[in-house]
């Protein structure tokens, strides 16, 4: 069927990690790392085996700096990059990337916007040009901002409204984050997507879309060199800005766990997912990433995972079963558990069966074998990594945006064979608190 | 040795803008594989497709055997069960996995170099002395039924499979590949054993390699692995068939806010020599992303979408064009009258020599963006074997493309595009549909 891949998707950082299933990984890419004298940290990752690149500017900022009331703007600016600026009219930037045969998307998170274009290396020093340009002097006319804020409409209904999955992910997040600005919907609630105004893009664009804000990241058939000389004369041209550096708040910890049911006539199958706020790379150190990471490998990491062959291939009480640990974020992380009940099978038991599987690494840990065998994928997923310089090197411009360092990435896997079987019991232990419960179940079972 | 050293002589051509070439191995035992060899990471990736292997093979009352049996090659082959094979597969960070199309059945693999051989074993276990055990076919199948209540959620899902069931009401194209409910519940290991001897064969075998090997040691991996197969099977062709076009639009009950339309016509197959100018034409009309005039009418001028295309779904018996467009319930009607329209233009006036020239420029300037990744070359490679082109044809495309005029487009745009055939199906809340407005 040809449903081809939306354009210009608002993510989550899920989405990486089904690309990067063990994102980060020892001296993997082994990238150049500079800044300009404006500020803009420039990424190069030289991987010479066809003439292509890749090149994505990532913003710091995303959905959690949203004013309050204003939530999708981070998400609709996304979308109003592409309308224009003095130089390139409205609409124009796709059609003059896609008339040398590039393609070219971009993507709202909570932390972080990025835009990308993938074409032939020769044609760098022009989506250098059109990259820069946006970035100081975006121009957006009333009716191509007023079309475009019924487009972003559309792909919330498509993404969201469509999809009672998606609906609950979205409550789930706002029970777990309460208070903090990780409640909002990457999205928009429609509500208040359509009260946004072509000013409080423009403002919102003025405040964060700046050199010294924003990582450049390069990979492909390039050289250091080369993108530095781009860099300096395209980039290099906009003034540093002084974007004051975000900090995240505090959440508030859950006094007791967090239940959201959600039923509706189009659900067909139930589900069942639990959620918790966890360390992160900007909130904690790399060992406890990779003790988060590594837990969640051995918990719910494929068809040999603890949970897989417990609730699954044992006990029969899963059709499937997945375990994800969030570790990129400026504020705190999150650690989740997936899980479809066979037919037949509850909630209850399911989330009864998961905390079980969790306690018994909290009090008893985890095997050496276990973790011998996280390590070896660890170390493997570096190579398939280094493979693919398309999806791969972005985990690099992610950990900057997020305000953490490269060697979060780069020296995952060392972190990860640096660690103990107390470690990962230490993690497990961390989940044992409250946590929120998402469940979704045909109207009928209600 | 001497033998495999003069096949390996027999072609060697570039796959444009990459390093390495493209080297056409024969096996002492005659299994033929595209390798392109590349030594900058100790791994290899392996693409593999069973000709007319898919769904569209499937017995009419176990629809969803290919899509079950694509769930149960890695669940226990040879000496191993589910949980062994599964075991060894993590041990060695061996990746495989198999996906069913309607005309196909293929499989992938990934390997770090050092654990190759065995991950050819491995490989080769599974194609040749599946198990088919029950406890992982109870397993899978449960699996495969929760894919399909889920699919029941998709309106995407429910509109095409509403489509393709009034396109095809006496062929196989118009059942789900993913399978119906009844079919995957008639699913046994006898079933399955049959699928793998009469699909699995060397005469429908295409394999390409990528990654740290030399022609010379994947030769005898070849045979190893492939070797085993049946040279050939009785399997009896699907017929060819011509699509129901009604040129009407059918509509499916479902509460979503956002009605999601598939539409179809007939199209030209791949090997049909109006193909490249019929993709140049179908880049300007609805395959070109932001490019396209469908993106430009419905989602860029209007608002309506947040998703519009159509392009070539170029199935072997009977070659369709295919799109999808999303939009609020009430303004639904107003798309699918747009894209009518626009189909009905592109008939009558063609493209603009501008719009041809930058539809020309991005299917050729493209070519190499496939080549990101070893596991996208083997993809890339097998691909072009499947539609029996040349390992140059990167190359010669970009000069075919170069050459076409906008005379030909709209040559080809009068030729195929019929817009009273262009057939919808669309799921949504139908009483708020407003398809009057057509």
């Amino acid at each position: 069927m040809p449903l081809r891949m939306p354009l210009r998707p608002f993510i989550c950082a899920a989405l990486f990690a089904a690309v990067l299933p063990r994102a980060a990984l020892a001296k993997v890419f082994d990238p150049a790392v500079f800044t300009l004298a404006n500020g803009l940290t420039v990424v190069v990752v030289e991987n010479h085996r066809a003439p292509i690149v890749s090149h994505m500017v990532w913003y710091k900022t995303g959905a959690a700096d949203e004013p309050p009331g204003k939530t999708g703007l981070a998400h609709l600016l996304e979308h109003l990059m592409f309308k224009g600026t003095p130089k390139v009219p409205a609409g124009e930037f796709s059609k003059i990337v896609a008339a040398r045969g590039g393609i070219d998307n971009a993507m709202t998170s909570r932390d972080f916007t990025a835009y990308y274009q993938r074409i032939a290396a020769q044609h760098l020093p022009l989506v250098m040009r059109l990259e820069a340009d946006r970035m100081a002097h975006l121009k957006l006319a009333e009716a191509d901002f007023e079309s475009e804020r019924e487009v972003v409409r559309e792909e919330r209904r498509q993404r969201v409204e469509n999809e009672p999955s998606a609906m609950l992910s979205e409550r789930l997040s706002m029970a777990l984050w309460m208070n903090h600005p990780y409640a909002r919907p990457i999205g928009g609630f429609d509500s208040e997507i359509r009260g946004l105004t072509r000013a409080d893009a423009l403002a919102f664009h003025k405040r964060w879309y700046a050199p010294d804000n924003a990582i450049l990241l390069v990979a492909g058939d390039v050289t250091p060199a080369w993108v530095k000389e781009l860099a300096e004369k395209t980039f290099g041209a906009i003034p540093r800005a002084g974007t004051p550096k975000r900090v995240r708040p505090t959440p508030e910890a859950p006094p007791a766990d967090i239940r959201i049911a959600f039923s509706s006539p189009l659900v067909r199958q139930a589900a069942w997912r639990r959620t918790q706020i966890a360390p992160s790379c900007a909130t904690a150190d790399a060992r406890t990433g990779a003790a988060f990471e590594t837990l969640s490998d051995i918990l719910g990491g494929g068809a040999t995972s603890r949970l897989y062959r417990k609730l699954v291939l044992a006990d029969k009480l899963a059709v499937g079963v997945s375990a994800y640990y969030r570790g990129m974020a400026l504020g705190p992380g999150s650690f989740s558990v997936a899980a479809t009940p066979a037919q037949g099978v509850s909630v209850e038991t399911i989330d009864a069966a998961v905390a079980t599987e969790i306690s018994a690494i909290a009090e008893h840990g985890v095997t050496a074998e276990e973790l011998a065998r996280a390590r070896e994928r660890m170390l493997a997923a570096r190579v398939f990594a280094r493979d693919d310089l398309f999806a791969a090197p972005q985990a690099l411009a992610e950990a900057l945006a997020v305000g953490c360092s490269i060697s979060t990435v780069e020296n995952f896997a060392e972190d990860a064979a640096a660690l103990s079987p107390a470690d990962v019991q230490a993690a497990a232990r961390a989940l044992t608190g409250p946590y929120a419960q998402g469940i979704l179940t045909p109207e009928a079972q209600r | 040795m001497k033998r495999i050293l003069l096949a390996l002589l027999l072609l060697i051509a570039p796959l444009p803008a990459l390093a390495a070439p493209v080297q056409v191995v024969a096996s002492p035992g005659g299994v033929t594989a595209w390798l392109v060899e590349d030594h900058a990471n100790p791994l290899v990736a392996v693409s593999l497709l069973f000709r007319g292997g898919g769904a569209a093979a499937d017995p009419a009352d176990k629809a969803g055997l290919a899509t079950v049996a694509s769930g149960m090659l890695d669940e226990g082959a040879a000496e191993m069960d589910s949980r062994a094979f599964q075991d060894r597969l993590d041990a060695l960070n061996v990746s495989m996995s198999f996906s069913a199309a309607r005309d196909s059945f293929s499989g992938e693999m990934l390997t770090l170099s050092a654990h190759r051989a065995e991950a050819f074993a491995l490989l080769r276990d599974a194609l040749t002395r599946p198990r088919f055990d029950a406890e992982p076919l109870e397993r899978m199948r449960a699996a495969f039924l929760t894919r399909l209540r889920r699919q029941q959620e998709n309106p995407g899902s429910r509109a095409s499979q509403a489509l393709f069931a009034a396109l095809f009401p006496q062929h196989p194209y118009g059942r789900p590949t993913a399978g119906t409910v009844e079919g995957i519940s008639a699913v046994g290991a006898a079933d399955l054993h049959a699928f793998a001897r009469s699909r699995f064969t060397r005469d429908r075998l295409i394999v390409g390699v990528v990654g740290d090997i030399s022609a010379a040691e994947l030769a005898p991996l070849l045979d190893a692995t492939f070797g085993g197969l049946p040279a050939t099977s009785p399997l009896p062709p699907v017929a060819e068939t011509a699509p129901a076009l009604s040129g009407k639009t059918l509509t499916v009950e479902m509460p979503v806010p956002q009605a999601v339309a598939i539409f179809a016509q007939a199209g030209p197959g791949r090997a049909d020599p109006d193909w490249l100018p019929f993709q140049v034409m179908m880049y300007v009309l609805g395959d070109g992303g932001f490019s396209s005039r469908l993106t430009a009418e419905v989602r860029e001028k209007r608002g309506l979408a947040y998703g519009v295309d159509a392009g070539s779904l170029p199935l072997a018996d009977a070659p369709l064009v295919a799109g999808s467009v999303g939009t609020q319930t009430a303004k639904i009607g107003e798309s699918i009258s747009i894209i009518r329209a626009e189909w009905e233009k592109m008939r009558a006036h063609g493209a603009t020599a501008e719009e041809v020239e930058k539809a020309k420029s991005f299917l050729a300037g493209s070519l190499p963006l496939r080549l990101n990744s070893s596991p996208a070359i083997a993809g890339t490679l097998t691909a072009l074997l499947y539609y029996r082109l040349p390992p140059d044809e990167l190359d010669r495309r970009a000069a075919e493309i170069a050459a076409i005029t906008p005379a030909d487009v709209a040559r080809v745009a009068a030729k195929w595009l019929t817009p009273d055939k262009l057939t919808f199906a669309v799921a949504g809340e139908t009483a708020k549909m407003h398809l009057d407005a057509q």
